[in-house]
């Protein structure tokens, strides 16, 4: 099943999100998955909201089979690039520390749900690194006013990038709009330096106003350029 | 080649302005760019649309490459509407003079040193031969070597930004310059002067008309090789400033 939900682009309105709350998937309706800790963390509430508040087209399937193999590599790969503790991943995933071991260990099976929040917690602490570098962790742990990036996946929020964006604007580290100059190193100098010191004793520049013109001369009449003739396939050639 | 400059803004004026390029995320630099592209810029658009725009800039001698009747159009506009709506002439264009919300903007291209390209290719752009370059020769006071204008790299700046004016073209050169700009934005014809050069002493044997094209001629020299003639378009004044 294909779940498409709403946008999270700053140009839609937010009145369309009541539209698209119907369009969201089982996961917090129908909670038939297995594991210990499903229930904790978010409410049905936030979980709608959010849900609603995303952009991808998100594949929705029965709980997949259970690959501690993947949680630990995507465990590790989160610690490794956004230096999350598993306390924090776990909180990311809407699980309690234990469960995550349990998955690793194959112990407790967790639901599709549950591994794809993983994913998506992968994928956002990539992004956040790139953008971030060493506040990678920092950003996706601070609170914006509606959780934080981390309590959003949690939520089963899918893409998180405007919220990290704005963790990333709380804490400072980016400016929205912000423009980052760096010189160039070059070994030819710029051509002006040369031109703007033999210059300098006379400045020239152009006078306002201009040239008092017909306003024809601005005008294009293409039928005189272009004759109004039938289009033939192949050319005609005329002998002179 | 070149004329002490004065007055309004003109096709040929050789100035010093700030330029720009929008580039990819490796700000790619091209060699012969290498004096141009001083500067970095990455524009953070994280919370629009997530891509980044990359721009490239710096300060360069320019030549203005957009034609002298483009510098002046919306003054004279206004300069019409005013006398039409019953001014006179010197109120109309002291009051067009005098408005601020008149486009500003001209385009121009950079001037690259000649020793900037292969040496094996000097000769070439020297003499004009590669399209999208104008040769210029050293200026008369030293202020920049012997060059090409990059018509390639073409920037759209606020006259306001100018920082100084020194040369003009000649009227002559003005018109190779307008002939270049031509070739490389429209034609990319083959050198029309070295097939004339070739023809020279030979008999024309027969001419074709293209009838459904008649900007187009075709000579057939009595060695069987055809001349393909293509119409021009109508030259400006060599002054420019009177007819586009």
């Amino acid at each position: 099943m294909i779940a498409s939900v709403t946008s999270s682009d700053p140009f839609r309105s937010s009145d369309s999100v009541d539209d698209l709350v119907t369009l969201l998937p089982p996961l917090w309706i129908s909670g038939s998955w297995t594991g210990t800790s499903d229930h904790l963390g978010i409410s049905a509430q936030l979980a709608s909201r959010t849900l609603a508040l995303t952009s991808w087209a998100v594949p929705f399937e029965s709980p997949a089979p259970t690959d501690p193999e993947e949680v630990a590599r995507l465990r590790d790969r989160i610690i490794e690039i956004a230096r999350l503790s598993r306390q924090e991943i776990s909180r990311g995933i809407g699980v309690d520390r234990r469960s995550l071991s349990g998955f690793v260990s194959g112990e407790i099976r967790p639901t599709e749900a549950r591994i794809r929040a993983l994913r998506v917690l992968a994928d956002s602490a990539e992004w956040a690194r790139e953008h971030f570098g060493a506040r990678a962790k920092d950003v996706l742990r601070e609170d914006t006013g509606e959780g934080s990036p981390l309590d959003m996946i949690a939520s089963g929020q899918t893409d998180v990038r405007d919220q990290m964006a704005s963790a990333a604007e709380k804490l400072g580290l980016v400016r929205s709009g912000a423009v980052r100059t760096a010189r160039r190193s070059s070994d030819r100098e710029p051509l002006y330096l040369q031109a703007r010191t033999v210059w300098a004793d006379r400045i020239d520049k152009p006078t306002g106003g201009g040239v008092a013109r017909e306003a024809g001369t601005y005008e294009q009449d293409l039928s005189e350029a272009i004759k109004d003739v039938p289009v033939r396939t192949r050319p005609r050639r005329r002998n002179i | 080649m070149y004329l002490p400059s004065s007055g309004p803004l003109n096709q040929g004026d050789i100035l010093i302005a700030p330029v720009a390029r929008v580039c990819a995320a490796d700000y790619f630099v091209p060699d012969r760019w290498d004096r141009l592209d001083q500067d970095e810029h990455q524009v953070d658009r994280s919370r629009i649309d997530g891509e980044n725009v990359y721009v490239v800039s710096g300060r360069a001698v320019v030549m203005v490459t957009s034609h002298d009747c483009h510098h002046d159009k919306e003054w004279n506009a206004l300069r019409g509407r005013l006398i039409r709506s019953g001014h006179t002439v010197e109120e109309a264009e002291d009051l067009a003079e005098n408005d601020r919300s008149l486009d500003r903007h001209f385009q121009a291209s950079p001037l690259v040193p000649i020793d900037d390209f292969p040496a094996a290719q000097r000769g070439n752009y020297r003499a004009g031969r590669v399209t999208g370059y104008f040769p210029v020769p050293e200026s008369p006071d030293g202020a920049f070597p012997e060059s090409v204008v990059d018509l390639t790299y073409r920037s759209t700046i606020d006259k306001h930004s100018i920082t100084n004016r020194r040369w003009c073209l000649m009227p002559e050169a003005r018109s190779q310059l307008r002939y270049a700009i031509a070739k490389f934005d429209s034609f990319r014809s083959v050198e029309l002067s070295e097939s004339i050069e070739a023809a020279v002493g030979r008999t024309i044997s027969a001419v074709a008309v293209d009838n459904s094209n008649t900007l187009t001629v075709d000579l057939t020299l009595d060695d069987g090789t055809v001349l393909h003639l293509v119409q021009p378009p109508v030259d400006p004044e060599p002054s420019g400033r009177t007819v586009i």
